[in-house]
């Protein structure tokens, strides 16, 4: 592969890399090794690459992704989130609760703190779906997950920020 | 529908996620409903604050160099020699482009379009690369506009589009297919967009067409006497969106200098 085609097709999308791997890792050093790593594996596999994903950035985040849960695994930060195998059988339970968070109450650090919290598995939808604005799809695509699963973990990931951002919000007041 | 069998698709509403058939379905549930409706309220006001509020971590500078030179099989990567090979590079691909721009001439529009999309992505991704988004950042309008004279021989229109969503960063300028292009950086969210705008008279204004090239998406269009390519990695909608935007709020008619 030439460089031209690493230039146009792997680095621009260096900043929505970095920022997944950021979540995920929950740390800039971190970041910094997966996000390499994840780039060299991109050049290696581009040949492989003939624009199927729907594009380059979700073809590279899909390479971010799986070489950050390589890295969670070696260094033994990853466990899986428990209930997971369950998500399919109760959406309805995922709906927000009734409670009412004033949003203008919330502010950067308490949300990061709260995503950081999050099982990894719902960080992921979380930031592929705010930060990255991408559809269903493109997120099933990228986790290699059926559509159902995106939009119950991303319920479920919704729920618990607002339960998160909930207690911090009483707890700032109290 | 009830309210059971809303909750599990609250989130998938609020996205704009399901189809139409279910959609219309919650639009009348909720609009009975005042408990889901609020339920809905709640996910977009979360929805909205994560995306206004939390931090967006952007690559360090130097990660680009970084992996740029596990790219090159090259000898020594100190930053200069960098520099050099890159720019080496850069000029080879205009070499190369000019060749196939003089050996094989456009034989129709749409091939020509094909190519000079493949020109404006690489000017866009060029621009990303080098850190070079602008040569003169602004956001005010009255400040990119003048920025342009006495740099090219057009007036480009440059518009404040911030009501629509379009952060105007700043100008910059380019070279297209061996003239001189304005380029105007807006931002829609985390998206840069360039817009590339060069004087071409098609006597009449033409509607917008849109190409992907690469992952990014393209929108063209002529107006007024411009021609006018946007690119970004945004969707096609944002790209029409701006367009519309520029062609409703229109300036007066750029002038062309003598």
């Amino acid at each position: 592969m030439t460089r031209e085609r690493v230039e146009q097709v792997v680095l621009p999308h260096l900043d929505a890399a970095y920022n997944l791997a950021h979540y995920l890792t929950g740390n800039p050093t971190d970041a910094e090794d997966v996000v390499q790593e994840a780039c060299l594996r991109a050049i290696r596999a581009f040949d492989g690459y003939h624009g199927g994903m729907s594009s380059a950035r979700s073809w590279m985040l899909t390479i971010v992704r799986n070489t950050t849960y390589t890295w969670l695994r070696t260094n033994r930060k990853y466990a899986p989130a428990t209930g997971m195998d369950e998500e399919m059988e109760n959406v309805a339970a995922d709906a927000p609760d009734p409670e009412q968070i004033l949003m203008q109450s919330v502010d950067a650090q308490m949300l990061a703190d709260a995503v950081q919290q999050l099982p990894v598995e719902y960080r992921e939808v979380l930031v592929l779906r705010e930060l990255e604005v991408m559809s269903y799809k493109e997120i099933a695509d990228i986790c290699g997950l059926p559509l159902g699963t995106v939009m119950s973990r991303l319920a479920r990931a919704r729920k618990q920020m607002q339960q998160l951002l909930g207690g911090k919000v009483r707890g700032g007041v109290a | 529908m009830n309210c059971d069998s809303v909750k599990g698709l609250l989130n998938a509403y609020a996205d704009c996620e399901l189809d139409l058939v279910r959609t219309l379905e919650m639009d009348q549930h909720l609009h009975e409903c005042q408990g889901c409706s609020a339920a809905v309220e709640q996910v977009r006001s979360l929805s909205s604050a994560i995306r206004e509020k939390l931090p967006y971590h952007r690559a360090p500078e130097g990660l680009a160099k970084r992996i740029g030179r596990g790219v090159q099989p090259s000898t020594e990567a100190g930053p200069r020699t960098y520099r050099r090979t890159w720019l080496a590079a850069a000029a080879a691909l205009l070499l190369f482009a000019s060749i196939v721009g003089i050996v094989i001439p456009a034989l129709a529009d749409r091939s020509a379009n094909r190519q000079l999309a493949q020109e404006i992505v690489a000017g866009h991704v060029r621009s990303l690369m080098a850190e070079h988004l602008t040569d003169v950042p602004s956001s005010d309008q009255h400040t990119v506009k003048p920025w342009f004279d006495g740099r090219i021989d057009f007036a480009p229109p440059v518009e404040d589009l911030s009501a629509q969503g379009f952060t105007l960063v700043g100008g910059r300028l380019d070279y297209i297919q061996q003239h001189s292009a304005a380029v105007l950086v807006y931002r829609y969210r985390k998206h840069p967009i360039n817009l590339f705008i060069w004087p071409e008279d098609r006597g009449t204004s033409t509607s917008a067409a849109t190409l992907t090239r690469d992952g990014y998406n393209l929108l063209h269009w002529n107006d007024r006497g411009m021609a006018f390519w946007a690119v970004s990695d945004a969707s096609e909608q944002t790209l029409q969106a701006l367009s519309d935007a520029l062609q409703h709020n229109p300036t007066p008619a750029p002038t062309t200098a003598p």
